[in-house]
């Protein structure tokens, strides 16, 4: 018998199709009102989902002329989503790169106490475009610094939490932050103090490189894994789970990110996907492509097998993802695709894609989950809130049937997921 | 005649624990809000604090029409603090301000929301232009010279969220709506009547302001390339 699954639901603004924003019948502005979240808040929790996710970069990482892209500042938006529900978890990405750790641990309990302690906190490392002068580098500071920037900064943040469980002065003297902070003046009120530990944030990470790994291991209570392949997600989650073991932790939440189009039939499903990706911007998704494999595009033969072009032409972009890179050359190298097959499958994304019926999607969730590859899956719709509702209408009433969704009864989200690790 | 309200710190954590509490429990709370002041300052008004952005977005979601201005707490990045101020006025009908105590942070902050007008969204799903971009810039600000935007979303420039410099003295100028004395402002010390509150508002109307002037200077943040090399 499969165990349970915790889901999450990616609902990052319009979608993760380049023609999300265009989808026949959605207002081009809906994101900006709150009812937009508040439907969505409903649509998630009653359709059994455990959180809703919010992607982030901190400044405009492209031109949102021909793509809008990951707009609201996550928290204030997932105040919408916290206040119109009981039960659903929130979590949203917050850079270590663009913060300060003893104000942003001031800020996440002030968020998850409101909450009544249902805040899950994704760390990444990421500044990019315009943001980089913004926050006081002076081009990209790169992924080793900002994963060294990125250990520190939880270790203080860390560090920030016990000293207000344990009502006791906060010292912190590192490389990129020192600070000394006499207990009362910590900024963190009684009554917020009392509800630890289940106030403290759930600690998310997504990094998919060496040391983005072992961060997970140290630090995080899940993980939203970058995977495509159901052998090599099982390796990753077999060494993850050692990491953590070896340091002593329980192994974090593997939840693998599914980019879902889903219908009541393939055909409907597959319709839908062409409906919505079409209308993604001309030469969008070669684009994101190259960028992220560091490729120059006018070399590429779209007809060559992948997995050559890939290692022919591939570079090291600082600021590309490892995680998606390496989930979308296993992909094609699994399948033997050509670049232009895995172009399809790539979407201008990285997760793994998935467009079918809901049953199938069950079964490949299944699988995954008894091959120990997932502890759950965050979801990712090609278009929000259509996606979101299909898989409401679609998908939750074939888990239902199999036994499949968890369900965490009264308990706070942060103790929950706590609790459900292995 | 606009209620002023401030709510201290430690009613603020009350206000997180009752919110925490369910459903229910945040309605009545933010019934009591809606009814007790036309606008709340959010904040001690010395001591580091906790963050008030996140209560103010709390806030905001259970109330309906109540104006909500937190203090600017210790060490926010200016970017962070308008970027979520920007998202809160989107969202919430525009029933947010900000207050702290450096005019020259409120006169960032203000000039941040004019990075990227509202009324710069085309929005046209046949063509495919979502945004004029060339109305998408970086700011230059005298006092803050790296930092400049532009933020990831659009603000209303007709009707930014308000800033209010919390001072004994002064009077408003480019980037300062509205100078107050803090300490004169009552404190919310006990639970209120519930009663009918006045129709929602944006923060600058509560205030009894006209249209925001724009004051800022900028330069096209996406100049210089094709929309499809900087996606």
């Amino acid at each position: 018998m499969t165990r349970p699954l915790v889901i999450g639901a990616n609902v990052y603004d319009y979608g993760t199709d380049a023609g999300a924003w265009r989808a026949p019948g959605e207002d081009p502005l809906r994101i900006f009102g709150a009812d937009f979240w508040r439907d969505a808040a409903r649509t998630a929790e009653d359709a059994g989902i455990h959180a809703i996710f919010l992607a982030d970069t901190p400044g405009l990482a492209s031109n949102p002329a021909i793509r809008p892209s990951r707009l609201l500042e996550p928290l204030a938006a997932l105040a919408t989503v916290a206040a119109e529900t009981e039960h659903l978890g929130i979590i949203s990405t917050v850079s270590s790169s663009t913060n300060d750790p003893v104000e942003l641990a001031r800020r996440l309990l002030t968020v998850s106490a409101f909450s009544g302690s249902r805040f899950g906190w994704n760390v990444v490392t990421g500044v990019t475009g315009p943001a980089v002068p913004d926050f006081g580098y002076d081009s990209d500071p790169g992924r080793e610094e900002r994963y060294a920037r990125a250990e520190e900064f939880v270790e203080a943040y860390s560090g920030f939490v016990d000293a207000v469980r344990d009502d006791t002065d906060y010292v912190h003297e590192g490389e990129y932050f020192g600070d000394s902070i006499r207990r009362h003046d910590l900024g963190v009120d009684p009554a917020i103090r009392a509800l630890l530990p289940d106030v403290a944030p759930l600690i998310v990470q997504a990094g998919g490189s060496p040391r983005g790994r072992q961060l997970a291991a140290a630090s995080a209570e899940a993980v939203f894994a970058a995977e495509t392949v159901k052998e090599t997600a099982a390796e990753n989650a077999a060494d993850l789970r050692q990491r953590a073991a070896e340091l002593g932790r329980p192994a974090p939440l593997v939840l693998p990110g599914i980019h879902l189009v889903v219908g009541s039939t393939e055909e409907e499903a597959e319709r839908r996907f062409e409906l919505v990706h079409e209308r993604g911007p001309d030469g969008y998704v070669l684009k994101r492509f190259t960028a992220m494999f560091g490729i120059d595009g006018s070399r590429l033969d779209l007809d060559a097998p992948a997995e050559d072009e890939i290692r022919r032409l591939s570079g090291d972009p600082s600021a590309a993802p490892i995680g998606f890179r390496k989930a979308i050359a296993a992909y094609g190298a699994a399948g033997n695709l050509t670049v232009r097959e895995l172009l399809r499958y790539f979407a201008g994304f990285g997760h793994q894609l998935f467009v079918g019926s809901p049953e199938r999607l069950v079964d490949i969730m299944t699988d995954w989950v008894d091959a120990g590859a997932a502890d759950g899956f965050n979801l990712l719709f090609d278009t929000n809130p259509w996606g979101l509702r299909e898989f409401a209408e679609h998908v939750t009433p074939v888990l239902r049937k199999r036994g499949l969704l968890a369900a965490p009864g009264d308990q706070p989200f942060t103790r929950w997921m706590r609790e459900a690790r292995r | 005649m606009t209620r002023l309200l401030r709510v201290d710190d430690a009613t603020l954590a009350g206000f997180a624990v009752r919110a925490g509490e369910g459903r229910a429990s945040r309605e009545l709370l933010g019934a009591e809000l809606d009814a007790a002041a036309d606008v709340l300052l959010l904040g001690d008004l010395d001591g580091p604090g906790p963050d008030r952005t996140a209560a103010a977005g709390a806030l905001l979601a259970i109330t309906r029409r109540v104006v909500v201005v937190p203090i600017i707490g210790e060490r926010q990045h200016p970017i962070n603090l308008a970027r979520t101020l920007a998202t809160l006025s989107n969202l919430h009908a525009r029933r947010v301000g900000v207050a702290g105590s450096s005019a020259t942070v409120l006169a960032l902050l203000s000039r941040l929301f004019e990075t990227w007008p509202l009324d710069a969204i085309v929005g046209d799903t046949e063509t495919g232009v979502y945004v004029d971009d060339t109305r998408i810039v970086r700011i230059a600000d005298p006092a803050f010279p790296s930092i400049g935007g532009p933020l990831t979303l659009p603000v209303d420039v007709d009707d930014k969220p308000v800033t209010v410099l919390l001072s004994p003295s002064g009077s408003a100028e480019p980037g300062v709506d509205v100078v107050w004395d803090g300490a004169a402002v009552p404190v919310w010390d006990t639970v209120v009547a519930l009663g009918a509150g006045t129709d929602a508002v944006g923060a600058r109307a509560a205030f009894g302001l006209g249209p925001s002037a724009p004051f800022a200077t900028g330069t096209p943040a996406f100049a210089g390339a094709g929309r499809l090399d900087q996606v």
